[in-house]
């Protein structure tokens, strides 16, 4: 019953916590790939991280651990990619921000069913607070499913006015979200990413 | 954007950085709400919501399976090996709920794996992914890949979409076709379950009155394939108040099923067909 139990348990830390693990994915992957390609990422953590279960040390939160593991399975994801990538002149992950996005999501950690209730909700607050140029960026990108040339065919506009229209809005949906107290700031909570 | 808060932000040297990693974050927690579709139109409904809160127009039972007479939570976790069909093991869930005529109140399922994706009803639905459980990820998912939530309950079934509440009961004939902009394929959940009895085959075999072993073959054609399984189902005074099912795959993979009971519901010897002793 041991490893029924285990499984049980892994089962409820891994639901507790996937909505921050394809956030940290999707955060360090950005404008790497699609949502197949975070889909991917998730599955080879979560199949890591089950494998690797029983190494956990149950009194240390579950959230960084597995986002550990994540990150592993990203920097390979992003070295193969870069290899292809050299030909077409792009570059690596680089790790001083990898451990900056990994300090935010330690900080911001919330495992309870109702916290992750509220960062959504706070979320989502945030987005209707937008003006509505950014609102409307945000909505057809994120919710729509469409890339920036698409959004620029769709609000006439040159792709990069709406590729800088995004980052502005996501800048104060930062903002508004480190005023709700949800997100921390820069400092983060500390930890370093293990190699 | 993160001269708000934190010393390091003001600290011309590093904003850029801090900027960036603000902006990933951000980026990172929008792509996860999106896809959970959290509504930008109304407030986020609470994850514990039950169902009599739920703006249903029409509830009605799914199938006789998935009929809720009693009041029952299944967790179902499959752990798939990284060659495994998810859909395979997603058939062995809905088989493992149906085969042991256990009463579906709530539905919570969860598949994780390499390659099929990754999967998850519990009151909502995430199908992501590869052929992951294609039978309802081209329901529910479509090339948008929008989620969806799934609800079974006493009266009835739902689907909840960006686009509203749908009824997904077994006679509503074309679910797809309220999903605009979803796949327009159809696929009605009674043919999940007949599909899912048609591919697994349970057999479970009793080890003493309180825990039940499970040998469980998957059908491929005229061949079954063995699969080590077992059921353990832990009672108090006579009444199931939870169990599980672990199969083991070929490959070495894993599936476990649990479930909890929010009321106790008797399960009788003849829902899982006990073979014999052990």
């Amino acid at each position: 019953m041991a490893a029924v139990n285990d499984r049980e348990r892994f089962a409820q830390l891994a639901a507790e916590q996937q909505f921050l693990l394809e956030a940290y994915v999707a955060a360090l992957t950005r404008g790497r790939g699609g949502a197949e390609m975070i889909d991917e990422l998730v599955n080879q953590t979560m199949s890591v991280a089950v494998r690797r279960f029983e190494r956990h040390d149950a009194s240390r939160p579950f959230g960084p651990w597995l986002r550990g593991i994540a990150f592993k399975v990203v920097r390979a994801h992003v070295r193969r990619e870069s290899r292809r990538a050299r030909i077409r002149g792009e570059g690596t992950m680089e790790r001083a921000f990898a451990e900056a996005v990994s300090r935010r999501f330690d900080a911001f950690d919330p495992p309870q069913a109702t916290q992750r209730a509220e960062v959504m909700r706070s979320l989502v607050e945030c987005v209707q607070s937008l003006e509505r140029d950014s609102s409307v960026a945000i909505r057809l990108h994120y919710w729509g499913g469409l890339a920036v040339a698409d959004i620029a065919g769709v609000l006439k506009v040159e792709a990069a006015a709406v590729h800088k229209r995004l980052q502005r809005a996501r800048a104060r949906l930062a903002r508004c979200l480190e005023r709700k107290g949800v997100m921390v700031g820069p400092e983060g909570s500390g930890r370093e990413v293990t190699s | 954007m993160s001269g708000s808060s934190g010393q390091t932000g003001d600290d011309p040297a590093t904003k850029p950085v801090d900027d960036a990693v603000a902006d990933a974050v951000v980026h990172g927690l929008l792509v996860a709400a999106a896809r959970r579709g959290a509504s930008l139109a109304t407030a986020v409904p609470a994850p514990t919501a039950t169902p009599a809160s739920r703006p249903v127009t029409r509830r009605r039972v799914v199938t006789a399976a998935l009929a809720s007479a009693a009041a029952l939570v299944v967790a179902a976790t499959l752990l798939v090996p990284p060659a495994a069909r998810a859909d395979a093991i997603l058939e062995a869930a809905a088989d493992a709920i149906t085969q042991s005529s256990l009463r579906v109140y709530d539905v919570s399922l969860r598949i994780v794996g390499d390659r099929p994706g990754f999967a998850e009803l519990d009151g909502r639905v995430f199908l992501f992914g590869g052929d992951a459980p294609r039978l309802v990820a081209t329901l529910l998912v479509g090339p948008l890949r929008r989620p969806v939530r799934l609800g079974t309950g006493r009266q009835g079934a739902w689907l909840e979409t960006p686009r509203g509440v749908i009824d997904a009961t077994a006679d509503s004939p074309v679910v797809s076709a309220m999903l605009g902009g979803f796949d327009d394929r159809l696929l009605r959940l009674d043919t999940l379950v007949a599909r899912c009895r048609s591919q697994l085959h349970l057999e479970a075999r009793s080890r003493d009155r309180d825990h039940w072993r499970v040998v469980a073959r998957r059908r491929e054609g005229t061949n079954e394939q063995p699969v080590a399984a077992e059921f353990i189902a832990r009672k108090r005074d006579g009444v199931i108040t939870a169990a599980s099912i672990q199969l083991q795959g070929p490959l070495g993979g894993m599936a476990l099923l649990s479930f909890n009971l929010v009321e106790g519901v008797e399960i009788q010897p003849g829902d899982l067909e006990p073979v014999r002793p052990e």
